[in-house]
């Protein structure tokens, strides 16, 4: 696992919202270049949490119905604050629609009671056999591993 | 993984706009959790691409004299994506640029056909970040970072 950037689901209703945690730790490589004198978590990587916390919201309100969920944009992302390793980000992400080809969010990202980002961005759903059916199996091999790590983030 | 989302610059002109390509490959770790089976670039990394050719031509506008730290992704929009094999293009231009602050604006190419737009404002964290801690000395512009640059002019 090497691009999962949230640990755990705290919270979801299907439709609505989704509480998820990502915690940072010194123990992850990329803090050695970000900064060696001064670690902190990169902002790309909190939009990136919010966009993961989306995707599985989306995915459970829509029972896996497409293997491919990307960040289609994202305005005002505004980062207020440094995470630092020992913290933990808290991510609350609002669904303001959520349709058969799209979807619509705003987040934030909050260390205790101190917002560190605030977004708002959208996802492109779709399946690779939308464009060529031969990748059907793909699809389902992605979906199937989707549902397994979900159930690992809900589990935890 | 690493922290480095450039691989080298291909054209510079001081304080007005820079252009930096990036290499996408299946020996980079964090592609096969994004996708498992059908990897592609993320992107949000791309939006650190362009972040880091950005903020590298924002640094030595100022003689990398100011900490340039992202403090906003006005907008990032993607109409496709990217996949191991490819080439990610980033030309980014300056904007404005002020004691506190710099905004530039981006195109990421990938294989010759436009991928994104990504639009960002940067911070000179000494001059309006007062408050939030870190450390007195230049901790953004690493040697490693420097280094990109130093090698564009010594092969030009």
């Amino acid at each position: 696992m090497k691009f999962v950037l949230i640990d755990r689901i705290t919270d979801l209703v299907p439709g609505e919202r989704i509480v998820a945690v990502k915690a940072l730790s010194l123990a992850e490589e990329y803090l050695a270049d970000h900064f060696p004198r001064f670690p902190v978590l990169p902002g790309v990587l909190m939009i990136e949490a919010l966009v993961q916390a989306s995707a599985w919201l989306v995915r459970a309100t829509e029972d896996f119905a497409h293997s491919m969920l990307l960040l289609a944009d994202a305005k005002n992302v505004t980062y207020k604050s440094f995470v630092s390793p020992g913290q933990v980000l808290e991510l609350t992400v609002e669904a303001k629609e959520i349709g058969p080809t799209g979807s619509r969010f705003t987040g934030t990202g909050r260390c205790g009671a101190t917002e560190m980002v605030k977004a708002h961005w959208s996802l492109r759903h779709f399946n690779l056999a939308d464009e060529d059916p031969r990748m059907g199996p793909m699809d389902e091999k992605l979906i199937v591993h989707a549902r397994q790590q979900m159930a690992l983030l809900r589990r935890l | 993984m690493r922290w480095i989302w450039i691989d080298k610059f291909v054209e510079f002109e001081s304080g007005r706009r820079a252009v930096a390509i990036k290499n996408i490959t299946l020996a980079e770790d964090h592609l096969h959790d994004h996708f498992p089976g059908f990897p592609v670039m993320p992107a949000s990394l791309m939006i650190e691409g362009m972040a880091q050719t950005a903020g590298i031509l924002v640094g030595e506008a100022r003689n990398f004299e100011e900490k340039v730290i992202l403090a906003k992704i006005k907008r990032a929009s993607f109409s496709g994506y990217a996949r191991p094999g490819q080439q990610l293009r980033y030309e980014a231009t300056i904007e404005t640029i002020s004691p506190e602050a710099a905004m530039t604006a981006g195109t990421i190419y990938c294989d010759g056909e436009p991928l994104g737009q990504v639009d960002l404002m940067f911070s000179h964290i000494d001059q309006n970040l007062s408050g939030l801690n870190f450390p007195e000395e230049n901790f953004v512009f690493t040697e490693e970072f420097k280094s990109l640059l130093t090698t564009y002019q010594i092969r030009r």
